[in-house]
């Protein structure tokens, strides 16, 4: 049979070169991947598989579903507990799933060299599992700007003269006080410590509360992009304490719990605006969630403080 | 003139099995950490917002089994070329999606071999460790030849006979 391209090959390499492959090799590669890959996805755990079809979205409402039944509220009722038992404040520190930088901050918290400084310092230390942020990953989903999460978290503790002691923890060198990202840290630090007590800021006291603040989102105005850090840290707010929260300027949220003294827990998204001052004039405290409910708002807030 | 040629076959040889022992393993030993956990790392998928949710579970189920069976050419059989062209694909596609996240900014970590918690690596390191891929890859898919690995056998049949016409 007459073929077109014969005189063309030996004149064109590439064609050549493709002409000399294996394709029934080439073609077996994908077509067994997908056969093995299925395989293997029905031979691991059912927790370890993949989740089909935008149903992705659905487990993390499962996760929700799994904190109403108890996992998220044990974890840290327990850690609060232990700390009082301690007479120690408490830092926890909580990831989502799909926050790689807060899976390395997990195991980085875990690791006894951090272990041994926190003794140190004298302080408490929890960490929760990503599991337990159920809200924030389901808050974070919905966000419609590219998330990011930068190597390192903030961790807070009070110290035994009742001052407030805010550090980021740099995840790749495993040493407090090292920002990783200088620009950000430096305007993170300077809101958060401009905003502890006797300095203007936004204030937040939970009632009857032992508070746990899982994570704090703030929205960059820088180069106008809208770009949303998530820091995987945080504080611990002792019963009765008066939680302050900032952010930089623009949009923020963080996600807090308390608990009361039947023992019932709620917790939700406290969504703050602030200006370009942080000054605590424009703020809105917006309850995207309660109880683990992660549709629609199931109470509203709004107030100002000076 | 002869033995030149043995000494360059020889050569060509050596680099052929040390490539083809280090892409291959190091392709195992990606697929391996995300076989054992496909949810961990559709995860890893979704972080670089690339695909939609059925695609990104599509990729989470067979990019790791293309990977060992890419790795596995490499090393169990004669089809090194096969191989490489198939690495040259897949090291496209990494290339792209490390590319847009680092122009878009995310700040995630790879998850090029499965848990992130392994690896304290920024996308800007995995964009030059998959760049710096390209080329051995382009030298399997170039050089390479279809043979098992470290098949020395073919150098001693040729240096035996050219002995052998020396001899006479």
């Amino acid at each position: 049979m007459y073929n077109p391209f014969a005189h063309f090959y030996p004149m064109n390499p590439v064609l050549n070169f493709l002409q000399s492959l294996e394709w029934r090799v080439l073609f077996a590669v994908p077509t067994l991947s997908v056969l093995l890959g299925i395989a293997n996805n029905l031979r691991v755990p059912e927790e370890r598989r993949v989740v089909w079809s935008g149903e992705f979205q659905t487990a993390a409402e499962a996760a929700n579903a799994n904190a109403e039944r108890g996992t998220w509220t044990t974890d840290f009722t327990a850690a609060t507990n232990a700390a009082e038992a301690a007479h120690l404040p408490v830092v926890v520190v909580a990831g989502y799933p799909t926050c790689s930088s807060c899976m390395r901050v997990h195991k980085e918290l875990q690791s006894e060299e951090v272990k041994s400084w926190q003794q140190k310092l004298g302080w408490y230390f929890v960490t929760v599992s990503y599991d337990d942020a159920p809200d924030v990953l389901n808050f974070v989903r919905k966000t419609p700007v590219p998330i990011g999460s930068p190597p390192y978290a903030w961790v807070c503790w009070r110290r035994a003269d009742d001052r407030y002691v805010i550090r980021n923890f740099s995840v790749v060198s495993g040493e407090m006080g090292i920002p990783t990202e200088p620009s950000l840290v430096v305007e993170w630090m300077h809101a958060v410590e401009a905003s502890f007590p006797g300095a203007p800021g936004v204030s937040f006291v939970p009632q009857h509360a032992i508070g746990v603040q899982v994570a704090v989102m703030a929205e960059s105005r820088e180069g106008g992009q809208g770009r949303v850090y998530m820091t995987p840290s945080v504080n611990v707010i002792l019963p009765g304490q008066k939680v302050v929260l900032t952010a930089k300027p623009g949009r923020g949220s963080t996600h807090v719990g308390w608990r009361y003294p039947d023992g019932r827990i709620e917790h939700g998204n406290l969504q703050l605006t602030l200006d370009d001052q942080c000054q605590a004039g424009v703020y809105r405290a917006i309850f995207l969630h309660r109880n683990g409910n992660a549709k629609g708002d199931t109470s509203r807030t709004d107030k100002k403080e000076q | 003139m002869e033995q030149a040629f043995l000494r360059k076959g020889l050569a060509g040889l050596c680099v052929d099995t040390v490539l083809r022992l280090s892409m291959g393993g190091m392709f195992l030993y990606s697929a391996w950490s995300k076989i054992q956990d496909p949810w961990l790392f559709q995860t890893i998928v979704d972080d670089y917002s690339l695909l939609p949710a059925h695609l990104t579970a599509l990729f989470a189920v067979v990019m790791p089994m293309a990977e060992l069976l890419v790795g596995a050419m490499f090393i169990l059989t004669k089809w090194t070329r096969e191989a490489a062209f198939a690495t040259t694909v897949m090291l496209m596609m990494f290339f792209v999606a490390l590319a847009q996240a680092q122009v878009r900014g995310l700040d995630i970590s790879c998850g090029c071999f499965g848990d992130p918690e392994e690896e304290s690596n920024t996308v800007l390191h995995a964009l030059v460790r998959d760049i710096l891929l390209f080329a051995p890859t382009i030298w399997l898919l170039v050089k390479g030849q279809r043979r098992w690995i470290a098949d020395f056998r073919r150098m001693w049949y040729a240096k035996w006979k050219l002995n052998v016409v020396r001899s006479r």
